[in-house]
């Protein structure tokens, strides 16, 4: 009976264009949205920023410094588009040019550079102190990629200083090993969405779907019509658990299926660890939807309560990022988010990060709120429909 | 003109009795600002501090990464102790040296939000060499301005709160939904059809209702926010109104293709939400565009939020005021507001008259 009822409620809700769309369809555009947004803001190569150079004079060091950048600005692998004035005449457009993102910076070399440079080899080989020439760098504030092109040629500035220190001293220099830290060495921010987007889908089954669902048919008074029928109220709930999880199972399939064929995700979704945060974060958000409908006085109220949660649990849950070091009063909704621990732990489990949290946490925490929420709908189903 | 002013204040009424559209207008973007706002932080207008942990043997490490700008350095005892502070946000990252090479280990947070962080230790490297050799002063001195690209001097967060109310606006799509969709699917437009309302004073009183809902919605998400983190924008308000209020109504005749297009209001709620979301993250409200692939920044330039949230910027003082831009943008939305309720909001009515 649990059974047959189950497959009934499971092919009445895949008829449902809605629920195919919000619950299946949408998770799979935001993992298509995240990936190539996110994959494009970490790959280094991609970039190709655009820069002003001025340079009035034709000196030693100034002509170094333009063949530098010329360089950087030609072949396949170049950072950057140059364009090279010879007087600053026209650098109020330039600087408008700027502010409408037309060019991502400006480096300005002064007139009388190369003396004031000459001057100062000549000053340090004497063991004296001479003020170094400057050179004018001009930025956009609020722009990642002007932001981006100013420290780039910062860094290139760097390393002229440290070539012309060489020529008076022997200078050692020190290799950099880089590490994100948590993170395999072939960290991929498909495998680490993966998990999180399932995590996302189940949610929305659970707090959207459950409880308005459920919540519906309290407003519709089904339950109450229960009573005159031989189906008793545990078997009607199993049955439309069953036929959550059914659906939830397609959601795992299909977006493990585009994971792993579409964007090459090296996880295997057969391990252990993922199959157990995915039963646990299915029990967790499903319990989480039968709460909301049981306080909730109609479907339309816990559509609201479902839609207030989302937002902040999801962005404050780890799903697109690991969300760390912000203040105390955002802190605590981390704190206190299940999908926090559900996400720490699956990604810890499968080495994708270290976790951040003890490993016990993310099996405890969850727990706590499947009894927690589990116990108050089940007190209140059991006064208000079934007493 | 009394039936016309009964429609606009009854739908002013009904707008926030309904809980769903109130939702998205005006509780939504609150929380998205509440939300982005302290996560990425920002709401600062000093120079970013970058936290670098650095062991306490290494005093000379710390000595180097101290002269760099805009760094706070913590000092700790053990790697452990370092790594348990840069996986857990409390530092970005952290420097160690092992007297042959420099090891930086980066936080995947500050990671994300500054992806040249990883540069920081060719600096780090750099000016160690340098010390290390006794020479201490530079060569070459390199001075940054940064240019501020609205008349306004206001945070990151500052930058980002005109996106934010661009989706506030991009929700009235979903009253013309509302109106044209659910309302012709209760049977409520059949009903005013042989009442002594003419079609054109219903559809001009509802929309004048939502549109002036719609307006006041977005200036309390710009004002509560101005107020909540301090920030000081320059508005413009001519500017602001002409923008806010024709952006509203290109998003209104949007909604009204929508109900015209899809039979089923249900299904263009639907299709309104994904084209809202694809335009949140495609039009460069929440995140940069400059790092985005060529064909992804000419995508954003086909979306109506693109300019929607520059023409904000522009009349707030977050970006250089370009009259022709603002006006051109403007024109453009007023033409294709009258057109499409010319052609699908008569229609419609004409259709249930029928």
């Amino acid at each position: 009976m649990i059974l047959k009822n189950s497959f009934y409620l499971f092919k009445s809700v895949i008829r449902q264009k809605d629920y195919l769309f919000w619950f299946l369809a949408f998770p799979i555009v935001l993992l298509v949205i995240l990936v190539t947004i996110f994959s494009s803001t970490t790959d280094v190569e991609r970039i190709n920023l655009s820069l002003y150079l001025i340079k009035p004079e034709q000196g030693e060091f100034s002509n170094i410094i333009y063949d530098v950048f010329n360089n950087l600005s030609s072949g396949e692998n170049k950072i950057f588009d140059l364009k090279v004035f010879n007087s600053i005449s026209s650098k109020d457009n330039m600087l408008s040019d700027l502010k409408s993102e037309k060019v991502n910076g400006i480096v300005e070399i002064p007139k009388g550079f190369d003396a004031a440079l000459l001057s100062n080899f000549a000053f340090k080989s004497f063991g004296l102190s001479f003020e170094p020439p400057t050179i004018k760098l001009y930025s956009l504030k609020h722009s990642t990629t002007s932001q981006t092109a100013s420290l780039i040629v910062k860094n290139i500035f760097e390393r002229f200083d440290l070539e012309f220190a060489k020529r008076m001293k022997d200078i050692k220099e020190y290799e950099v090993e880089t590490e994100i830290v948590g993170t395999k060495e072939t960290f991929s921010y498909v495998d680490f969405l993966y998990p999180g987007i399932l995590i996302l889908a189940i949610f929305f089954t659970g707090l959207l779907g459950i409880g308005s669902e459920l919540a519906w048919y309290k407003e519709g008074k089904i339950y109450k019509r229960l009573h005159v029928t031989s189906l008793s109220p545990i078997s009607f709930f199993s049955s439309f658990f069953l036929s959550r999880a059914y659906f939830i199972i397609i959601q795992i399939v299909v977006v493990s299926a585009i994971c792993k064929f579409v964007y090459k995700s090296t996880i295997n979704p057969f391990n252990p660890a993922f199959l157990f945060y995915m039963f646990l974060s299915t029990v967790t958000f499903c319990a989480m939807g039968f709460f909301i409908s049981a306080v909730s006085k109609s479907a339309n109220s816990a559509g609201i309560v479902g839609q207030i949660l989302q937002f902040p649990m999801q962005f404050l849950g780890g799903i697109y990022f690991p969300v760390q070091g912000v203040p105390w009063f955002i802190k605590w909704i981390v704190l206190i988010n299940p999908i926090t621990y559900l996400c720490d732990g699956v990604r810890g489990s499968l080495g994708i990060m270290s976790s951040t949290y003890p490993k016990f946490l993310s099996v405890l925490v969850p727990l706590i709120y499947i009894v927690i929420f589990l116990y108050i709908a089940l007190k209140k189903y059991m006064v208000s429909e079934f007493s | 003109m009394k039936s016309f002013l009964s429609v606009a204040l009854y739908r002013l009424k009904s707008f926030y009795r309904d809980k769903f559209t109130f939702f998205f207008s005006l509780i939504l973007p609150m929380i998205i600002i509440i939300i982005f706002g302290f996560v990425f932080g920002g709401s600062s207008e000093e120079l970013p501090i970058t936290n670098i942990s650095v062991l306490k043997s290494q005093g000379n490490v710390a000595e180097v990464v101290k002269e760099l700008e805009g760094t706070n350095v913590i000092l700790v005892e053990k790697e452990d102790e370092m790594r348990d502070m840069v996986l857990k946000g409390d530092a970005d990252c952290g420097v160690i040296f092992d007297g042959n090479k420099f090891k930086l280990l980066i936080n995947f947070t500050s990671f994300q939000q500054k992806p040249f962080l990883r540069n920081l230790g060719s600096s780090i490297s750099t000016l160690y060499s340098k010390k290390e050799a006794g020479i201490e002063e530079k060569f070459i001195k390199v001075e940054e301005e940064t240019i501020d690209p609205g008349k306004a001097k206001i945070t990151d967060l500052g930058y980002m709160i005109p996106g934010v109310v661009s989706f506030s606006i991009g929700s009235a799509m979903f009253l013309m939904i509302a109106l044209f969709g659910y309302y012709r699917k209760e049977g409520i437009l059949k009903r005013f059809a042989v009442s002594p309302v003419s079609a054109s004073t219903l559809i001009s009183g509802m929309l004048v209702g939502n549109f002036l809902v719609s307006l006041a919605s977005c200036t309390l998400v710009l004002l509560i926010s101005q107020f909540l983190f301090g920030i000081r924008f320059a508005i413009n308000w001519v500017l602001y109104l002409i923008s806010a209020g024709t952006s509203i109504l290109g998003m209104m005749a949007l909604g009204i293709l929508l109900s015209s297009v899809f039979k089923e209001p249900q299904t263009a709620n639907n299709v309104a939400n994904l084209i809202l979301n694809v335009m949140a993250f495609f039009s460069g409200i929440y995140f940069p565009l400059g790092f985005l692939p060529d064909y992804l920044k000419t995508f954003a330039k086909f979306l109506p939020l693109y300019y929607i949230g520059r023409s904000l910027r522009m009349s707030v003082g977050a970006e250089e005021i370009s009259m022709s831009f603002i006006l051109l943008f403007s024109l453009v939305m007023l033409a294709v507001f009258i057109l499409f309720v010319t052609i699908f909001g008569r229609g419609i009515f004409e259709m249930e008259e029928k």
